[in-house]
């Protein structure tokens, strides 16, 4: 290790006085490093302000784990740091939010005033992922006098005016930094306190959000560990007209009954509180007390996610952890930072690749998570269109309608092709296709808007049925999309609506962590020619029919399903259809071949031609299209289940 | 052979940066600037010592950037001297040298009503003159002499530049800057072999905080005025800081989502701003990655201002020139805004004296007498912008550290502290430094590579594989592999190839690079060869403990090859890797001999070994080479026991 001296040289270009003369030694496993004062001056300082922002954010990432070992060292660290959040890269921003993140959990995170412009500035930034990543760092940190602290929560509801959305997080920080300095929010009640009673009718005054704001932040007090942190009870009693609002703010604390437990006792008494936070799990109804100090993460409070974590089959969990990382992209997708949302998703599919051998990539969840990836990542093509920054072209990710139309195929394949899916996987495929047809809707070059708005509302449907038990709570999205589908019902005819109403809807779409619960099974099928290549073409004669030889090995496909061989005779555009009737199969549900021979009737007046050949399966869409009903041929929707398969044929001579 | 070089400006001072270098014949101009502190015969370098006919003797002229300090007075010395040799400087900067050059014209002629130096077709017929070059393109200026663009940041379109004349080489620094700033990037250079460095020194002594702290402290001096309802007075010139802290106030407006609006004054030409866009390949890493989505220089938030916008209410952010409020537009808006407190303007790092910028900024004036009837209060606040695009002492250190040349000569720069980095550039680094004043001639010592002959044996010996096995990191291994693995010990084998030879250089003839065989025959000498002698003195109780009895009477020659006998058993039995052979009166071992000697007064034996000897020593007398020193002394040690 290095001494402290030489990591203070580090930040600063000039040659301070400790390291001038002194050579200190670094070990480096084995061998000695030595290291003067003078190389190491500003290296810091002078990766921070590399021009290229890799460097920089590296700097930043590195800073991080330094300041772990010396308080000095993070104080002076933090005084760079807080300057990067002006960098003009985004990501070295967020990383600074990280590094400061993390000195803050090893208690380094000293704020002073002069730090407080540019870090305030950054809680009413326009982007949302500066301003989570700044309330973020603000739950851990500790304010050293009133004045800033004052200031901070200022700030804090001027980000709430501003940014409704944000409310639950906001409020869930006022929580945090109220337990972390109960004596200051005891003083700002008392200020404030007079504007928080209600008005003569009853009603609590003021302007409601603050209003709430401020509750929050006074509730937190009797947690706080400084003594004698007394609120007046009524400020209890107030909170509890905000239940709902405080409940939802606060669910990786506490649930809702524990929290009106809590609060119905504070507002019994006067203070000195001796009050334990009664955490009831949601579930079980195990009681545990959470310290103030013990942070529990955010993801680990939704329930269903706990529930399907102890997946018995490794293929799965190990997939669990891929569709983890996917879910991490969406902040940056939603922040227009698609290259970097596309990286995550090539990652994770080369991680995806190294896993092909044997049992892996045969199991149901690896095909899943293969075909999700692919989805995500025409998601994040087609949402790039919709993220309102002059920084993006409005080209470059592909023609949005295509893009919109693949995502629409893929899912109706990956909704149609596995069997097995649980309540909570059905329902959030269901969720990403109500995405694409608003994404649909809220653009007015797409046409259609009819069809559109009659899947969504099917699908809307579906989705209520699934829900209907109660056993699954519908997330935000779901709720806006069935209230606007409410106003919207009544006049179906569409023509009314207007597209800011969807894009006002699609604000509300997170991407939630998808979670497998194993048992899936794909639903696919093997097709080969044999013998049949180039140089090895089918012989046929103009105008008569010829039969194409298949070798079909059909997998957990049921009996009833109806499937078809597609052939599609390429250059001239022409498809028919031919039915395969599953009693011809043999063998057992999950494993069935035939070898059958497929006519295809309209052989063109060419020397050679080929045929893209394809197995799919009729389902049952929430939308019918009338305009696909054919006299014969399939009625419903089609999912592929193999790969097109070319067949050469060429004219006898 | 020497380089010489002939400071005409910016020796020990800031203005009229130009050096005449002559190198292996050939004479290079470097920058020929302009003093803005001088109005008479001072603000030009004093061409005349270059000497009468310069379109002879001059090779070409190299311009650095586009800086009046650095191209001033170029059209003086082309149109009106009569310079007709070539002219090299990079495509920026010959887009935007013209830009500057008319604005100064203007400036001197049309406000300052002074004589012409030279006139509008005077710039036209000079720039004509100017070969564009591209950066780390080697440019071949005549067959002897290459030049090199190297990137220097500082401006848009500022170079180093390297130029090469046979063995010697240089490079010649202009202004650059190494930390990047918000438009372009740091200054970058090759690993070069030099004679010499001639490095500007503007911070000679200066270390520079962090760029995000004068960026922190700018946005927060702007925003609080504006936050407050005030209007931003930023006098700038038209090309330069002007874009760099526009570009700053964009992101900023951006991200806080400010709606104040910025404006430019009209004498921020679109026509600057187009170029800046044109250039995009010069800018720095950020703008050059995202032009092809946004342009940095496409100003979404800036308007046009109109004069009569100077007394509307509500608060905005100006872009004004000229720099230092000498007059002009930023001089009348200065006029209607310094009477409030609530205003604000920022001043450049540097200001001309007898400029009301450099007024504002030397202590904190309530009043400014324009002339004699016109007084200006000033309420406003001042805030001192710490841009700049020089780089600091430590940059300077760090560059002539990786360039490494034998010689370093400092310009442009205060003298004081010129000296102080010449002293830490000789005592930290080792180079020698040099820092000379206008009109000095400074002359180093140029590099001259000579070819030398190798011999065949020395061409031989040095094709000669010198293999080295070792089985390195078996043992480790063996321990932290798996015990059902077996490792197989790597034996690694080196082959360093050492090439020994001696350089002969002979009067009249080529060197020649020899093997160290061949050195006796050439030179016709005998080889020398060292040899060390030790008579040592032994016990023969030591080596006769048992026999102590019998052997007194022993003739001595007996006793003497009793004594070889024992000695050799001895050593066998001790040395068991070592060849040792008898001859009889002596033992030889590679090439160490030891003998009993008989001598009384043998001239290797040391005198005081000893009164307290109880037997009568004997002596072996030992010789040895050079080479076997390490085991003579093994041997000499067992025979003293
Ligand atoms: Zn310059
Ligand atoms: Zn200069």
């Amino acid at each position: 290790m290095v001494s402290e001296d030489i990591l203070l040289q580090t930040l600063s270009k000039k040659v301070l006085v400790a390291t001038k003369e002194k050579k200190s030694l670094a070990q480096c496993s084995d061998e000695q490093l030595e290291v003067s004062g003078s190389i190491v001056a500003g290296a810091f300082m002078h990766g921070l302000e590399d021009e290229f922002h890799e460097v920089r954010k590296a700097a930043c990432h590195s800073l991080g784990t330094l300041t772990i070992l010396s308080s000095k060292f993070a104080g002076e660290a933090l005084n760079l740091l807080m300057d990067v959040l002006n960098d003009d890269s985004m990501l070295v921003r967020l990383q600074a939010f990280e590094t400061m993140h993390q000195m803050a959990t090893f208690g380094h995170l000293k704020v002073q005033e002069k730090h407080m412009h540019m870090f305030l500035g950054t809680l009413v930034d326009r982007n949302t992922l500066t301003r989570s990543a700044a309330r973020k760092v603000l739950k851990l940190a500790k304010l050293p006098d009133l004045k800033l602290f004052r200031s901070t929560i200022d700030t804090l509801l001027d980000n709430l005016e501003m940014c409704p959305q944000d409310e639950a997080d906001i409020l869930n920080v006022l929580f945090h930094i109220g337990r972390n300095h109960g004596k200051f929010v005891v003083r700002i009640i008392e200020e404030v306190s007079q504007q928080m009673e209600p008005v003569s009718n009853g009603k609590l005054g003021f302007d409601n959000v603050r209003v709430g704001a401020l509750l929050v932040l006074a509730i937190s007090a009797p947690l706080s560990q400084e003594r004698d942190c007394s609120i007046p009870p009524s400020i209890f009693s107030y909170a509890v007209t905000y239940l709902g609002r405080i409940s939802h703010a606060l669910s990786d604390i506490i649930h809702q009954e524990g929290l009106l437990n809590y609060l119905s006792q504070c507002s019994r008494s006067s203070g000195p509180y001796d009050m334990e936070f009664d955490f009831s799990a949601k579930r079980g109804g195990t009681s545990e007390i959470l310290s103030p100090t013990v942070k529990k993460p955010r993801e680990a409070g939704n329930s269903l996610v706990e529930y399907s974590l102890d997946v018995q089959d490794e293929v799965t969990k190990s997939m669990n952890v891929v569709l983890e990382k996917v879910k991490d992209i969406w902040p940056f997708v939603q922040a227009g930072f698609t290259t970097e949302g596309l990286r995550t998703l090539r990652s994770c599919r080369e991680e995806l690749a190294t896993l092909t051998s044997g049992s892996i990539a045969s199991g149901g969840s690896f095909a899943f998570t293969m075909q999700y990836i692919k989805i995500m990542k025409l998601l994040a093509k087609a949402w790039v269109n919709f993220v309102p920054s002059r920084h993006l072209p409005s080209s470059g990710m592909g023609d949005l309608d295509f893009v919109l139309g693949k995502l629409d195929a893929r899912l109706s394949e990956l909704k149609s092709t596995f069997i097995g899916l649980s309540k909570v996987e059905e329902l959030h495929i269901l969720e990403l296709v109500l995405v694409t047809c608003m994404l649909k809707l809220s653009k007015v070059e797409i046409c259609c808007h009819l069809g559109t708005l009659r899947k969504l509302s099917c699908t809307m449907a579906h989705a209520e049925s699934l829900l209907e038990d109660g056993t699954v709570e519908p997330s935000r999205f779901m709720i806006e999309v069935r209230k606007l589908l409410s106003e919207i019902g009544t006049s179906l005819n569409g023509s009314s609506c207007n597209p800011v109403l969807f894009r006002r809807v699609l604000e509300s779409f997170f991407l939630e962590r998808l979670v497998l619960c194993g048992g899936l099974k794909h639903i696919k099928a093997d097709l080969d020619i044999p013998d049949n290549d180039y140089e090895h073409p089918l012989c046929f004669v103009a105008g008569l029919p010829v039969g194409i030889p298949c070798h079909i090995t059909l997998h957990n496909v049921s009996v009833e399903s109806r499937l078809w061989l597609k052939m599609t005779a390429n250059g001239i555009d022409d498809t028919h259809f031919v039915s395969l009737d599953s009693n011809l199969f043999g063998g057992c549900d999950d494993h069935r071949i035939v070898v059958f021979t497929a006519p295809f009737y309209k052989t063109p007046k060419a020397f050679s031609f080929t045929v893209s050949v394809c197995i799919c399966m009729e389902y049952l869409s929430e939308d019918e299209d009338v305009s696909f009903l054919k006299r014969c041929g399939p009625r419903h929707e089609l999912a592929s289940l193999c790969r097109e398969k070319e067949v050469f044929l060429s004219m006898v001579k | 052979m020497a380089i010489d070089s002939l400071v005409l400006g910016a020796g020990q001072e800031v203005g009229k940066s130009c050096v005449i270098v002559t190198i292996n014949g050939k004479r290079i101009m470097f920058d020929c600037g302009m003093h803005m502190g001088h109005l008479d015969h001072r603000r030009y370098p004093d061409f005349s010592l270059i000497g009468p006919n310069f379109n002879q003797t001059l090779t070409c002229i190299i311009i650095t950037h586009f800086h009046l300090d650095h191209i001033g007075a170029l059209p003086y010395f082309t149109e009106v001297c009569g310079y007709s040799g070539p002219i090299y400087m990079t495509y920026p900067t010959k887009a935007l040298a013209p830009l500057m050059l008319e604005d100064y014209r203007k400036v001197m002629v049309e406000r300052r009503g002074e004589e012409e130096q030279f006139t509008s077709e005077h710039i036209v017929e000079c720039m004509k003159k100017v070969i564009p070059v591209d950066l780390k393109q080697t440019v071949q200026v005549d067959k002897d002499l290459q030049i090199r663009a190297y990137y220097a940041g500082h401006v848009l379109g500022a170079a180093m530049f390297y130029a090469k004349v046979g063995d010697a080489a240089m490079v010649y620094t202009g202004d650059y800057n190494m930390t990047p700033d918000r438009h372009l990037g740091a200054a970058q250079i090759d690993r070069l072999s030099l004679d010499l460095v001639i490095t500007e020194s503007t911070y000679a002594t200066t270390i520079r905080d962090s760029k995000y702290a004068r960026e922190r402290e700018f946005l927060r001096a702007v925003h609080t005025c504006v936050a407050g309802g005030g209007k931003v007075l930023i006098p700038s010139f038209a090309l330069g800081r002007a874009q760099e802290l526009c570009i700053l106030l964009e992101d900023y407006w951006e991200r806080m989502n400010l709606k104040v609006p910025i404006y430019f004054s009209a004498g921020l030409t679109r026509q600057a701003n187009m170029y800046y866009k044109m250039l995009i390949s010069w800018t720095s890493q950020k703008i050059k990655e995202t032009y092809s989505t946004h342009n940095a220089f496409d100003f979404k938030n800036v308007h046009k201002f109109e004069r009569s916008m100077i007394d509307a209410p509500g608060p905005c952010v100006l872009f004004a020139t000229p720099g230092m409020i000498s007059g002009g537009f930023s001089l009348e808006v200065f006029k209607h805004w310094a009477p409030s407190e609530k205003n604000l303007v920022t001043m450049p790092g540097y200001c001309v004296a007898g400029t009301i910028g450099h007024k504002l900024m030397s202590g904190k004036p309530t009043k400014i007498d324009l002339d004699k009837d016109t007084r200006i209060d000033v309420r406003c606040q001042i805030h001192q912008l710490t841009f700049s695009p020089h780089t600091d002492a430590k940059g300077i250190m760090d560059l002539v550290k990786f360039l490494s040349p034998k010689h370093v000569i400092l310009v442009h720069g205060e003298k004081p502290r010129m000296a102080t980095l010449k002293g830490r550039i000789q005592s930290e680094l080792g180079i020698q430094c040099y820092d000379p004043a206008n009109n000095e001639t400074v002359s180093v010592p140029s590099t001259h590579y000579a070819t030398a002959v190798a011999s065949d044996a020395f061409v031989q010996s040095c094709s000669n594989p010198n293999f080295k096995f070792s089985t390195s990191g078996s043992e480790h291994e063996q321990g932290s592999s798996s015990s059902n693995r077996k490792s197989i010990p790597r034996l690694q084998v080196s082959d360093d190839r050492v090439a020994e030879g001696i350089l002969v250089m002979e009067k009249n003839k080529k060197a020649k690079v020899v093997h160290q065989d061949e050195l006796l025959v050439m030179l016709e000498e005998k080889k020398h060869q060292v040899k060390f002698a030790y008579c040592c003195p032994a016990h023969i109780g030591n080596l006769q403990e048992n026999q102590e009895t019998e052997s007194t009477g022993l003739p001595l020659s007996s006793t003497n090859n009793d004594m070889l006998q024992l000695l050799s058993a001895k050593l066998t039995n001790e040395l068991s890797e070592v060849n040792i052979q008898d001859f009889g009166d002596h033992l030889q071992v590679e090439s160490f001999r030891v003998s009993i000697c008989s001598k009384e007064d043998c001239p290797y034996r040391l005198s005081d070994n000893g009164g307290e000897e109880h037997y009568e020593p004997m002596f072996f007398c030992c010789s040895w080479a050079m080479e076997d020193e390490k085991l003579a002394w093994k041997v000499i040690s067992m025979c003293q026991k």
